[in-house]
C-alpha cells in the first residue's frame, strides 16, 4: 500500500483537475486555497517578513493601490464612512465581488446614480471609496497570500532534498525485504512532493496576475463611477 | 447572424460560408468582415451598403499578449479588423506615406511589414534578436531597430531587406530616436543608463548622455532643437540640446496628487508639430502629462488608461492615443482642449500606436 503523509495535500484527482483548469480559474482556485487554508496566518506573515523579501513575481510589489492611478474625482480621503450610505454599502460588495461582471456592475452603479438624487456626486464618490477600500484590502490579502504560496514551496523544495537524501542513503542500506518496501514509501514520496511542487510552479504566473486581475476591476469601476458624475 | 458586411473597409473573405447565401453577393464584392473582436459583440452585428469610401485615418495598435495588431477607425473609433501578426508585436511604425506598417515581433525575431488599406503581410525584415523598438528613417530607408539581448542597434534596408549596419551600443538598447534630417540616431539603453547619440553618416557612437535610470525612449522635436529622453526607473524626463553638444537643458519631474510617486513611469513621448507641446506616457500612474516645451513646465496630468505605455497622433495632431496595456485600451485625447474623449477596447496588453492618413 502507497503511504501517503499526512501533509501531501493534493490527491492525485485534485492534481489532475487542477492541470486542466483553465489558467485563471487554477489561479483564483489555487489562491482561494492558500488564503483560505490559513487565515489567521496573514498578520504574522507580514509581520516576520520584510515586504518584498519573499516576492516571487515577476510584476513589482505594490503594497497598496493610489487612488489617484485611476480617480481624477473629488477626494475620496475624507469619505471612509461610506458604510453609513446604507445603498452604498449593499452596492459595494456586489460590485466588487468577482463573480460580478464589469457589465453588471456598470449597469447596478447606473442605476444607483439615477436614484441618488441631488447628492448624485457625492453618493457616487462615496460609492467609489468604499469599492476602492475594499478592494485594495482585499488585494493586500493576497499579497500576504502569494508570499505563503511562495514560501510553502520553498519548504517543499527543502523537504523534497532532504528526501531524496533518505533516499540515496536507504537504497544503500536496503538488504531486508522491509528495508526495501520502506525505500518504496520514500520513492513514492519523493515523486508524490515534486509532482506538487511543479504544478504548483507552473500556476505561480497565474497566481501572480491577481492582484493585476484586482487592480484592473478597481479601474474599471472607477471609470464607470466618474462616467456618471456631472 | 454569423458575420458582417462591411461598407468601407474592404478586408478578407470569410474562409467558409453557410449554405443558403445568395451567390449574387460574392459577385457585389461584398467582402466578411470577421473579426474575433467584432464577433463577440454578436447581436451588434450590422449590415452595411458597399461602399468603397475614401481611405479614413486609421490607427493600429500592437497587442502584445494577443498577438494581434488591432485596426481603430479613426473617425468612428470603432474596432475594424484584428490583424494576426508573429509572436509578442510591440513596436510599430508606418512609412512616410502610411502605406505600410512595420510591426517588430518580438518572440519571431523580425519585423513584419503589412499594407495598411488590406491589412496584409507584404514582407518579413529582418531584426536581429528581440526586437523591441525601432524608427523608421526620415526619408522611410533604413529601419533601425534596437536588439535588446545583444546591446546591438541593427539597421536594416526596408527595400531589399538587406543589413546596413550593425552598430554596438550600451546594455539593453530600447528607446530609438532620429532626427528630422535623419543625421543623427540616438538609442537609450536601459541598463547603462545613457542615450547613445550616433552619426548615421558614419554608423558611430558619437555622444553618450547619462540620464536617470532605466531610459526608454527618444523622441526628437521637429526641427531638431530639442531630444527628450524619458527615464522609467528614474521617473523624469530629460530635454537635450543636440546643438550644444548634447547637453541637458533640464530633467522634467512629474508629481500627480493621490499618486505614488514609484508609479510614475514616464515611457512614450510625442512632440507636437508646432513644437509647442509635448505628451508623456506615465505607465502605470495611469496618466499623460501635457509639457509646454518653452517653459519645460508640466500643464496638465490626463487620467487615460492602466500603464499607459506609448502615443500616437492623428495626422492632423488634433487628437492623440495612448495605448493602456492593463486595461486592454486605447484613450482619445483632443490635443487643442486637452481632455481625454474617449476609450477603446481593443487587445491584450497593447504597446504601441501609429495612425496613417
Amino acid at each position: 500500500m502507497t503511504r501517503i503523509a499526512p501533509e501531501t495535500p493534493v490527491p492525485i484527482t485534485s492534481l489532475t483537475r487542477l492541470r486542466q483548469m483553465p489558467r485563471p480559474a487554477l489561479a483564483f482556485a489555487a489562491l482561494s486555497a492558500a488564503l483560505l487554508a490559513s487565515p489567521l496566518a496573514v498578520l504574522p506573515a507580514e509581520a516576520a517578513a520584510p515586504a518584498g523579501s519573499l516576492w516571487p513575481c515577476i510584476q513589482p510589489r505594490v503594497q497598496t493601490l493610489a487612488a489617484g492611478q485611476m480617480w481624477d474625482g473629488p477626494s475620496i480621503d475624507n469619505n471612509l464612512a461610506w458604510r453609513d450610505d446604507a445603498q452604498v454599502a449593499e452596492l459595494v460588495p456586489v460590485i466588487v465581488a468577482r463573480r460580478t461582471t464589469i457589465e453588471d456592475a456598470t449597469a447596478r452603479i447606473e442605476t444607483f446614480a439615477t436614484a441618488a438624487g441631488p447628492q448624485k456626486n457625492a453618493r457616487l464618490t462615496l460609492l467609489f471609496a468604499g469599492a476602492f477600500d475594499q478592494i485594495n484590502s482585499l488585494r493586500a490579502r493576497i499579497l500576504t497570500g502569494i508570499e505563503r504560496y511562495a514560501q510553502h514551496q520553498i519548504d517543499l523544495s527543502n523537504r523534497i532534498k532532504d528526501e531524496s537524501l533518505r533516499f540515496a542513503q536507504a537504497k544503500k542500506t536496503a538488504t531486508t525485504d522491509e528495508a526495501r518496501a520502506k525505500l518504496a514509501d520514500i520513492e513514492q514520496q519523493v515523486v508524490w512532493d515534486t509532482r506538487i511542487y511543479d504544478s504548483r510552479t507552473q500556476a505561480m504566473s497565474a497566481v501572480c496576475e491577481s492582484p493585476v486581475i484586482l487592480e484592473q476591476r478597481a479601474f474599471a469601476l472607477a471609470r464607470a463611477i466618474r462616467g456618471l458624475m456631472d | 447572424m454569423p458575420f458582417a458586411f462591411d461598407h468601407c473597409r474592404i478586408t478578407r473573405k470569410a474562409p467558409t460560408r453557410r449554405a443558403g447565401n445568395d451567390p449574387k453577393e460574392e459577385k457585389m464584392t461584398r467582402r466578411i468582415l470577421l473579426s474575433a473582436g467584432l464577433a463577440a459583440l454578436a447581436g451588434l452585428l450590422t449590415v452595411a451598403e458597399t461602399a468603397p469610401a475614401l481611405a479614413q485615418a486609421r490607427a493600429f495598435v500592437s497587442n502584445e499578449r494577443d498577438h494581434t495588431v488591432s485596426v481603430v477607425d479613426v473617425d468612428s473609433l470603432k474596432l475594424i479588423e484584428t490583424i494576426k501578426t508573429g509572436r509578442r508585436p510591440r513596436g510599430i511604425t508606418a512609412s512616410p506615406d502610411g502605406k505600410l506598417v512595420y510591426v517588430c515581433a518580438s518572440d519571431d525575431n523580425r519585423v513584419e511589414v503589412y499594407d495598411s488599406k488590406t491589412y496584409k503581410l507584404v514582407k518579413t525584415l529582418r531584426s536581429g534578436p528581440d526586437p523591441e523598438l525601432f524608427v523608421l528613417a526620415p526619408s522611410g530607408n533604413p529601419l533601425y531597430i534596437a536588439n535588446e539581448d545583444d546591446s546591438m542597434v541593427t539597421a536594416v534596408n526596408t527595400e531589399n531587406n538587406e543589413l546596413v549596419a550593425e552598430i554596438p551600443v550600451g546594455v539593453e538598447p530600447e528607446g530609438m530616436g532620429v532626427s528630422p534630417d535623419g543625421r543623427y540616431l540616438v538609442n537609450t539603453s536601459e541598463t547603462t543608463n545613457m542615450a547613445h547619440v550616433i552619426d548615421t553618416t558614419t554608423n558611430e557612437v558619437i555622444e553618450n548622455v547619462l540620464v536617470d535610470s532605466r531610459p526608454r525612449y527618444a523622441q526628437f522635436n521637429h526641427d531638431g532643437t530639442q531630444l527628450w529622453v524619458s527615464s522609467e526607473v528614474g521617473g523624469t524626463v530629460a530635454v537635450i540640446d543636440p546643438k550644444n553638444g548634447w547637453k541637458i537643458i533640464k530633467k522634467i519631474s512629474f508629481e500627480i496628487p493621490g499618486v505614488n510617486k514609484d508609479a510614475i513611469q514616464p515611457v512614450g513621448i510625442r512632440i507636437t508639430k508646432d513644437g509647442s507641446t509635448a505628451f508623456i506616457a506615465l505607465g502605470p500612474a495611469n496618466h499623460v502629462a501635457v509639457v509646454d516645451t518653452k517653459t519645460l513646465e508640466v500643464k496638465k496630468y490626463l487620467l487615460v488608461g492602466q500603464r499607459v505605455w506609448q502615443l500616437g497622433f492623428t495626422p492632423d495632431e488634433k487628437q492623440i492615443f495612448s495605448t493602456n496595456g492593463n486595461s486592454n485600451d486605447i484613450s482619445v485625447i483632443d490635443v487643442a482642449s486637452e481632455k481625454v474623449l474617449k476609450s477603446v477596447p481593443v487587445g491584450r496588453l497593447p504597446w504601441g500606436v501609429v495612425i496613417v492618413p
